[in-house]
């Protein structure tokens, strides 16, 4: 739970949901602005890790 | 030679220096609990679990419900019963049954709950100027004395003594093995507050608005104001709203009904409860939903002191 601009936000508002269903759900306690700023605190997008380029040994001399 | 079986029933008469003896009460709680061995060990033990038994639910089995300190005492025990022979013998035959009456300050309200307890066959725990706390033992567990009460008060005042705002309360003991031959103390030290130990208000949780799954939820002490409740929004709405409320149908209320997010409503001065769109759609129209809220322990934990919120049943 995580409490947000004075609106406690229970797991099941936004585990497996996403941001328009999120908002669309709790539109009546916060604008669109501040739903979006909660559901990126709440369920934050994750990072694509860049993959690293390593050398392959191919066995030529 | 003189044979007696006095040794087999009687103890010896010495005694040990400083022993305790009832002082002038000073309060009592109503507690039909147990303290445990374990948690009577030490004073500090002791008076932290009669702490934490406050601080329950009023449902709870292990509830202490405490009353304000006594303001007057006078004794009401039943005399003795006498019997005598025609030739000057006298005894006395069977002990009457101890009880007192004290008054102590207290509303209209406070009347009204105290009422609650009237007749009741209850445990109290006696707690004299001393310091000492009073009850009685039942195999290892301390528990208090079975007694009845009765509260009386709410009378006009005629002025001719102190009599506005006071509530007495009659006190029976229903046992004299209890409360004399098997009475035992527990002493405090200052380092214990008998004042930790609060009695706590009731705050219904009561249904205002509902707009398909989203309710207005109101908090209001009921009290004895015709012109109304008590709103405790003002003082503790954020607070008990950063907690955590559980909600439930069916049987018991025992199938989980999730709630998103509680909120306060500054403009009704309410909490706005979201219970989750889909299994609230799911549920057939006039279900009943049993809105829990936080115990009175978290609340206490949370600085929301001295309240036990009472569930609200909803409907669909």
């Amino acid at each position: 739970m995580k409490v947000i601009n004075g609106v406690t936000f229970y797991p099941a508002a936004y585990e497996g949901k996403t941001e328009a269903e999120f908002i669309e759900h709790e539109s009546h306690n916060l604008s669109k602005d501040e739903l979006k700023k909660a559901f990126a605190i709440l369920s934050p997008k994750k990072k694509d890790i860049p993959m690293k380029k390593v050398p392959v040994d191919t066995g030529e001399a | 030679m003189a044979y007696s079986l006095c040794g087999t029933s009687v103890d010896n008469l010495g005694q040990q220096e400083c022993d305790k003896a009832k002082g002038v009460l000073n309060r009592i709680a109503i507690d039909n609990g147990v303290v445990g061995e374990a948690d009577y060990a030490t004073p500090a033990l002791f008076h932290a679990e009669l702490t934490e038994k406050s601080k329950l639910s009023k449902s709870a089995t292990e509830k202490l419900f405490i009353l304000p300190e006594v303001q007057e005492i006078s004794d009401a025990s039943e005399a003795n019963k006498e019997g005598s022979l025609n030739l000057g013998f006298k005894a006395t035959l069977m002990e009457g049954k101890p009880g007192y009456k004290f008054k102590f300050f207290g509303g209209a309200d406070l009347l009204k709950r105290c009422k609650t307890f009237d007749n009741q066959t209850v445990r109290i725990r006696e707690y004299d100027a001393n310091g000492v706390w009073w009850g009685t033992k039942v195999g290892t567990d301390s528990k208090g004395y079975q007694a009845k009460l009765f509260f009386t008060g709410g009378k006009v005042a005629t002025g001719q003594n102190v009599e506005e705002g006071v509530i007495e309360c009659t006190v029976s003991i229903l046992s004299t093995t209890e409360y004399f031959t098997n009475s035992y103390w527990v002493e405090t030290t200052s380092a214990e507050n008998v004042g930790d130990i609060t009695p706590l208000l009731d705050v219904q949780l009561t249904y205002i608005s509902k707009a398909s799954n989203v309710y207005k939820v109101g908090m209001y002490i009921n009290g004895s104001n015709q012109t109304g409740p008590y709103n405790i929004f003002d003082e503790a709405g954020s607070a008990i709203a950063a907690l955590t409320f559980t909600a439930g149908t069916g049987t018991n209320y025992g199938t989980s009904l999730a709630i998103t997010s509680v909120a306060v409503d500054n403009s009704l001065k309410c909490l706005t409860v979201t219970f989750d769109s889909t299994a609230f759609t799911a549920l057939a129209g006039g279900t009943a939903i049993k809105l829990i809220p936080p115990t009175p322990a978290t609340l206490d934990a949370a600085d929301v002191t001295e309240t036990e919120l009472l569930y609200v049943i909803l409907t669909k």
